[in-house]
């Protein structure tokens, strides 16, 4: 499954990889790291058995690479990796918008009040509502 | 009239500590260090070319600093470590939810969080891997790094990792203005120097994690189970369990120990938000009214006066007599609701909602979970937390005998020792899916039980306070609601 480039999800910030099994983990921490810019975070998706292997902290070579490791099963790898792009979408959406927001609210206009949430969060507030 | 804001987390002249007051979610410490910091420029302590100084380089530290820096006040923050945010960074198993802490107010979903008849809008609205969020703030840290290099577009804020706070020392400049602090600036150097702040702000978290023996009298030779944010307990969301882990011990009543019953019990290892739209789409499937509108509006309603009485019952007085009978009162203003509708539904509709709703492991009778509480009730923990827990408990009773759950409350671990020939406990993760031979003792004394194969070990004691860097009064020992937050 490893083949370099096409192997990876990115978006600025943020470069997640896949593993299938731990002996694809050096190889994934290779090619996570040739695709990124140096701050940028990574994320390797691993396969279950990994937790199952693993347990505890993640290891001291992959935390000195600034590498973080998602157990995930075995059979949703990729979707699991695409969540993750998803969510990390929404979060710096969020975390950029809520600060300026925020600062908004308590420095120069009182009466805002922001109201822009994202379609998964209406849809929980549709579903709590039903 | 002094600064409410202000007064709640003054140590010492200029000196705030944003860990001595709890609570300890990141979504608090966000909305905390942002209160502090717009009252430290109202008041005027920062600003004018008076810097702010930080400890720590987590959320909360990072977002003083920035929200600072965007009012052009320069800041420094010392970090420890090398990383920024990197505690809930490496923590990609488990996944915060800032909604599910105000559950059953109206605003739990709203992604904002209400203050002086206003929302603020949550930097993370919705649950999320606490990796994800680390990585939204580093990059947000990056793109402000940017704006930095941009000629008075905003303050400059500077990061000083290996730098040990401990080693400065604070003191009024005698100006009755400025703050001096004085110690080694560079981790490689250990020249000290002086720079000046208008002020400093303390967001070192709130202390370590107890996870084994305490007082350690040697009786659990040497047992420390995962910890919360460290440690891969092996539960992975949407996968079984290792075929290793099939005996389960939980101890503790508040929100961790909660939370971990939820992943071990609930299929896909839901807890929180999630797991509660889950229970509510399996009650909607159901058809019957009962079940549809679980829990009813009078059911929130009665939750949500008992978790407000809570509260400030244990933050106000925690030490007083009588605060546990007023957790007692808590715990049964939601168990009483919750046992006595699912005690009436009809078992057939139960038995389909547990099918769905627990995981395939204790539905097969391959997974035994056994849930240790020191008091007659769990204690201190958000509602949604302790109404999930109450509805998996209550199913699990409904479904005997065929899932095996059992509380042991008014009891303690006595005994902990490895039941594999070999197998020290040396370590918390070497003993993740090891046997070993836990006894539960009530704290009448009569009854001990004992746990031949225990393969998975969880303890949620709590958190070992901090020394704290500024000194000053001793820590608020529990959790003061957001909703104290001065206006």
């Amino acid at each position: 499954m490893m083949n370099g480039e096409i192997a990876c999800l990115s978006e600025p910030g943020l470069v997640i990889v896949v593993a299938e099994d731990d002996n694809e983990l050096q190889g994934a921490a290779d090619i996570l790291d040739k695709n990124r810019a140096p701050g940028e975070s990574g994320l390797i998706i691993v396969s279950q058995d990994y937790a199952a292997n693993h347990p505890g902290p993640i290891p001291d070579w992959l935390l000195e690479r600034d590498i973080a490791i998602q157990p995930s099963h075995h059979q949703n790898l990729w979707k699991t990796a695409a969540d993750a792009l998803a969510d990390y979408r929404r979060a710096v959406r969020f975390t950029n918008q809520a600060s300026a927001e925020g600062m908004r609210y308590h420095l120069e206009d009182p009466d805002a009040e922001p109201d822009d949430r994202d379609q998964f969060t209406q849809a929980r507030e549709t579903d709590y509502q039903r | 009239m002094p600064n409410q804001v202000l007064a709640l987390h003054r140590v010492s002249p200029r000196c705030y500590d944003l860990s001595r007051v709890r609570t300890g979610n990141v979504r608090d410490q966000l909305l905390r260090s942002t209160v502090i910091v717009n009252a430290l420029y109202s008041e005027g302590l920062i600003g004018n070319g008076w810097p702010l100084l930080v400890y720590g380089a987590g959320p909360a530290g990072m977002n003083a600093a920035m929200l600072a820096a965007e009012r052009r006040i320069d800041a420094v923050v010392l970090e420890r470590t090398q990383k920024l945010f990197q505690t809930i960074f490496l923590c990609a198993w488990r996944r915060v939810d800032p909604t599910e802490y105000d559950w059953p107010h109206a605003h739990w979903l709203s992604g904002a969080f209400p203050r002086s008849g206003k929302n603020i809008p949550l930097s993370q609205p919705y649950g999320m891997t606490a990796f994800t969020l680390a990585a939204a703030w580093r990059k947000k840290w990056r793109d402000f790094e940017n704006k930095m290099k941009v000629p008075d577009l905003v303050g400059k804020v500077e990061v000083l990792h290996g730098v040990n706070a401990n080693n400065l020392t604070l003191s009024d400049t005698g100006l009755g203005a400025l703050l001096s602090a004085t110690g080694p600036w560079d981790a490689t150097n250990p020249a000290r120097s002086t720079r000046h702040f208008g002020a400093v702000l303390s967001c070192i978290g709130y202390g370590d994690e107890l996870v084994g023996e305490e007082p350690r009298n040697g009786r659990w030779n040497n047992y420390a189970g995962p910890r919360f944010w460290h440690d891969n307990d092996t539960v992975t969301p949407n996968a079984p369990l290792p075929r290793t882990i099939t005996n389960v011990v939980i101890s503790g009543g508040g929100d961790g120990a909660m939370q971990d019953f939820q992943r071990l019990a609930s299929s896909q290892a839901l807890f929180g938000r999630e797991l509660y739209t889950k229970l509510r789409q399996l009650l909607r499937e159901t058809g019957l009214d009962a079940l549809r509108s679980f829990p009813n509006p009078d059911q929130r309603l009665r939750f949500l006066s008992a978790e407000e009485t809570g509260r400030r019952a244990f933050s106000w007085a925690p030490d007083r007599y009588g605060v546990p009978d007023a957790m007692a009162q808590w715990h049964d203003a939601f168990a009483g609701p919750v046992d006595a509708a699912v005690a009436s539904w009809p078992d057939k509709v139960a038995k389909a909602v547990a099918d769905k709703l627990f995981r395939t492991e204790l539905l097969d009778s391959k997974l035994k979970i056994r849930w240790v509480m020191q008091d007659p009730t769990p204690g201190y923990a958000y509602a949604l937390n302790r109404f999930l827990s109450l509805v998996l408990l209550a199913l699990a009773r409904k479904c005997q005998p065929s899932l095996d759950i059992t509380v042991h409350n008014s009891s303690s671990i006595q005994t902990i020792a490895p039941a594999e020939a070999g197998h020290e406990c040396v370590s918390a993760p070497g003993c993740i899916g090891k046997k070993h031979v836990v006894l539960i003792a009530p704290r009448c004394g009569h009854g001990a039980t004992a746990i031949e194969e225990a393969d998975l070990i969880i303890i949620r004691h709590g958190l070992e306070p901090r020394p704290q860097l500024l000194g000053g009064r001793l820590p608020v020992p529990e959790q003061i609601s957001p909703f104290d937050l001065p206006h």
